[in-house]
């Protein structure tokens, strides 16, 4: 009986052991949550490497009082050699061990992405605290001071940019890449990354954040940017395209008719004409009429028929232009390569290798289809 | 002399086989060099599995009421059958302290790092050595019990990935060379197929000898399926990156995000992982302490159990150095070292066994 009982008591201490807490647990109140981080180039060849992390003490509660005017977050900017090396390097200022398991996003300085991503890339990859999720930009600024800026309507700076991203949807000028997308762009010659460019506007206190272009990678260094037309442009052909607007102007009337976007979907299709591999990218764009700045009546079959080619017309000069661009800058962003190694394995063996010299002299073939659904509320014109 | 006096029924032997096939395939994915053709180089290893499962039950069927320790007995005399059954049990003890140092590794080395490795491995151990203790029908049990949750969370990640998933990842197809196919579909069955070999020790225990065909073959099938799965999730999520990941799957699951509110669920791969590591290394830790039992002629196998616990603890602890040597001796000596025990010897006993008395399955004494 007795032993029995021991027994009994023996198994009991033991779980309470094992259960009672992970070996190297950490309180909430103790943990230094890094919820966005940047990389920017140094003095002296190396990296400076920014931080943010939340102040829980200093968060205020929607309409409350308190805080008393205390930014919610702390920003730390430390050097190193390795993105790895700068890392531990934050210990130089924060009392704790920063827990990056949290981190939304992550901004490249234009200077740093110029310069390389690979080899500080890596750890990203590499290191099981950083997800493959987090959002990637590149700044126009010092990424430590696009973190600095104070935010409305959400007072964390890295929380603000992630929404801020994903916000783009509705216009659809800049993609959305996170650090998957950018992994696989580095580990392939068929396609290259690019990146949504944030900036600072204004000065002191005005200072306020913007997302427009797209930076241009060639392999891991940043080569370029796409103004707005051009990365609508690389959205429409690699079938990003959330929602969004398109300006049309009827040729014989003053002023413009707004498309709205509905849906979009492309495809792109390697084929070989006449001897050498073309691209066709065929676009497929469904839009509804959200406004109108002239009187006419749009439930007409000639108007209608209008501007569905003005549509159409909108949707390949954008894609043109931006593949006009990328091959200036010689950087296959759209995944052509990568098509063709999936159409043409055998022809790609031969190309792939120089594949950045051969681009520009890719034909490529765009075909858009476009659909006017509805007029929404208004059927006729508004006027006496 | 009965070591053991547990049955079980030929159907229940499924899902201990498919966890004890599994076991591997989470915390690497094997065959993983194919890079995106890695499904095909996994068909092909299903293929490969479920020859030698033909090997292993026709051998079983060929002798039946007899375990593996004795078959070697009655075909390679006694002193031969003796030296290839110690081997044999060397074998399953290297296995089993293999998949602990993985086990160990997986979770110290990169996840909780500041964990000490003992820590993940003597629980685990301790309940094993249970299992050990309640013989094979516990340890059946067991895998009834927590095989169900396995594939419910296999399915579960696979259905919450759907979205992420990017077909175009798989072509063009077959664009490796046709050594990197060989290899790579080799190495898929021998780390998840081929260490099956050891369920000739537990086949005896079936109560219905002669059905034990169609079980293990489902078993295998099975287990080939979620591999296949495995494999076309994480190349379909992580495309050329899965080819460089070193725990592909969990690299997958952790990109899982449904509304923000499924998200951040890896954990699904460490219950899979705990589940199918603790019956893989019961089952070879029970061959392993029956085995020797039976070859000393002892009377119960129960006073091997600790000390056999403690071989593998530090056999698996010092064997190699770091993980980066463990998985070069995976990819590149393991195949190798493995063919005797999974191919040849099982396949020259089986031929031994036709020319010493042909068709007459099941009357050797």
């Amino acid at each position: 009986m007795m032993k029995r009982v021991f027994k009994i008591l023996g198994i009991y201490i033991l779980i309470l052991l094992i259960l009672s807490g992970c070996w190297s647990r950490r309180e909430l109140e103790k943990l230094n949550l890094v919820i966005g981080s940047g990389l920017d180039k140094g003095p002296d060849n190396n990296i400076l490497f920014t931080v943010q992390i939340v102040k829980p003490g200093a968060l205020k509660a929607p309409g409350g009082q308190g805080g008393g005017g205390d930014k919610p977050f702390w920003n730390i900017t430390v050097p190193g050699l390795t993105a790895f090396d700068t890392f531990r390097n934050t210990t130089l200022e924060s009392n704790q061990k920063v827990y990056y398991q949290h981190n939304r996003v992550l901004i490249l300085g234009e200077e740093f992405a110029r310069d390389g991503v690979r080899k500080h890339l890596d750890l990203f990859f590499r290191d099981h605290d950083i997800r493959w999720t987090i959002r990637v930009l590149v700044s126009k600024n010092k990424a430590s001071e696009i973190l600095a800026v104070e935010t409305e309507t959400t007072s964390l700076p890295g929380f603000f940019i992630d929404e801020l991203v994903q916000a783009q949807g509705n216009r659809s000028q800049t993609p959305d890449v996170d650090l998957k997308q950018i992994l696989l762009g580095l580990m392939s010659n068929g396609i290259h990354p690019v990146a949504p460019i944030i900036k600072i506007e204004g000065e002191g206190k005005e200072k306020k954040l913007i997302i427009s272009k797209t930076a241009v990678f060639r392999d891991d260094k940043m080569v370029g940017e796409l103004n707005e037309k051009e990365s609508r442009g690389l959205l429409w052909i690699i079938n990003q395209i959330k929602s969004g607007v398109i300006n049309v102007r009827y040729p014989t009337w003053d002023g413009f008719t707004t498309l709205e976007i509905l849906r979009a979907s492309s495809q792109i299709i390697p084929v070989i004409r006449e001897g050498e591999i073309q691209i066709d990218a065929k676009i497929k764009v469904e839009s509804n009429i959200g406004s109108q700045m002239y009187s006419t009546d749009v439930t007409k079959e000639k108007t209608w028929e209008t501007l569905n080619k003005l549509q159409i017309e909108h949707v390949t000069q954008e894609a043109e232009s931006a593949i006009k661009k990328a091959k200036e800058l010689k950087s296959d962003i759209f995944g052509f390569g990568s098509a063709i190694h999936r159409e043409f394995p055998q022809q790609w063996k031969e190309m792939k290798k120089d594949w950045d010299e051969l681009f520009p002299y890719l034909v490529v073939n765009v075909e858009v289809e476009s659909e006017l659904r509805e007029s929404s509320l208004i059927i006729k014109p508004i006027r006496p | 002399m009965i070591l053991e006096k547990g049955r079980i029924s030929s159907s229940q032997l499924i899902l201990p086989l498919l966890g004890y096939c599994l076991s591997y395939s989470v915390i690497f994915m094997p065959g993983q060099e194919a890079g995106h053709d890695v499904w095909i180089s996994t068909i092909a290893g299903i293929g490969e599995g479920l020859f030698l499962a033909f090997i292993y039950v026709s051998l079983a069927l060929k002798f039946p009421g007899k375990n593996l320790l004795e078959i070697n007995d009655y075909i390679y005399g006694r002193y031969l059958g003796k030296l290839i059954s110690i081997s044999y049990l060397w074998y399953f003890l290297h296995i089993a302290s293999l998949v602990l140092r993985n086990y160990g590794d997986f979770f110290s080395g990169v996840f909780l790092v500041e964990t000490p490795y003992l820590v993940f491995i003597i629980p685990v151990m301790i309940a094993c050595a249970s299992a050990v203790r309640n013989g094979i029908e516990v340890i059946t049990r067991t895998a009834i019990v927590l095989m169900p949750i396995t594939l419910f969370m296999y399915v579960f990640n696979f259905f919450f990935l759907l979205n992420e998933m990017d077909f175009k990842a798989f072509e063009p197809f077959f664009e490796i060379t046709f050594k990197q196919f060989t290899d790579s579909s080799h190495h898929v069955a021998v780390a998840s197929f081929g260490e099956a070999v050891v369920f000739l020790l537990i086949f005896p225990f079936i109560n219905k000898v002669k059905q034990i065909r169609m079980p293990t073959f489902l078993g295998f099938i099975l287990a080939g399926g979620v591999l296949v799965l495995n494999a076309v999730q994480n190349v379909a999520v992580l495309g050329a990156a899965s080819k460089v990941s070193t725990y592909a799957t969990v690299q997958a699951v952790r990109i899982i995000n449904v509304g923000d509110i499924f998200t951040r669920i890896e954990f699904t791969v460490y219950v899979i992982l705990v589940a199918t590591v603790f019956l893989k290394i019961s089952i070879l830790y029970y061959g392993v302490c029956l085995g020797t039992a039976q070859l000393l002629k002892l009377r119960t196998y129960l006073p091997l159990v600790l000390p056999y616990g403690i071989i593998i603890i530090l056999l698996g602890t010092f064997q190699f150095e770091n993980v980066m040597q463990i998985i070069s001796w995976f990819n590149e000596t393991y195949p190798y070292y493995s063919l005797p025990f999974q191919i040849f010897l099982p396949a020259l006993s089986l031929i031994i066994a036709y020319i010493k008395n042909p068709s007459q399955e099941g009357r050797a004494k």
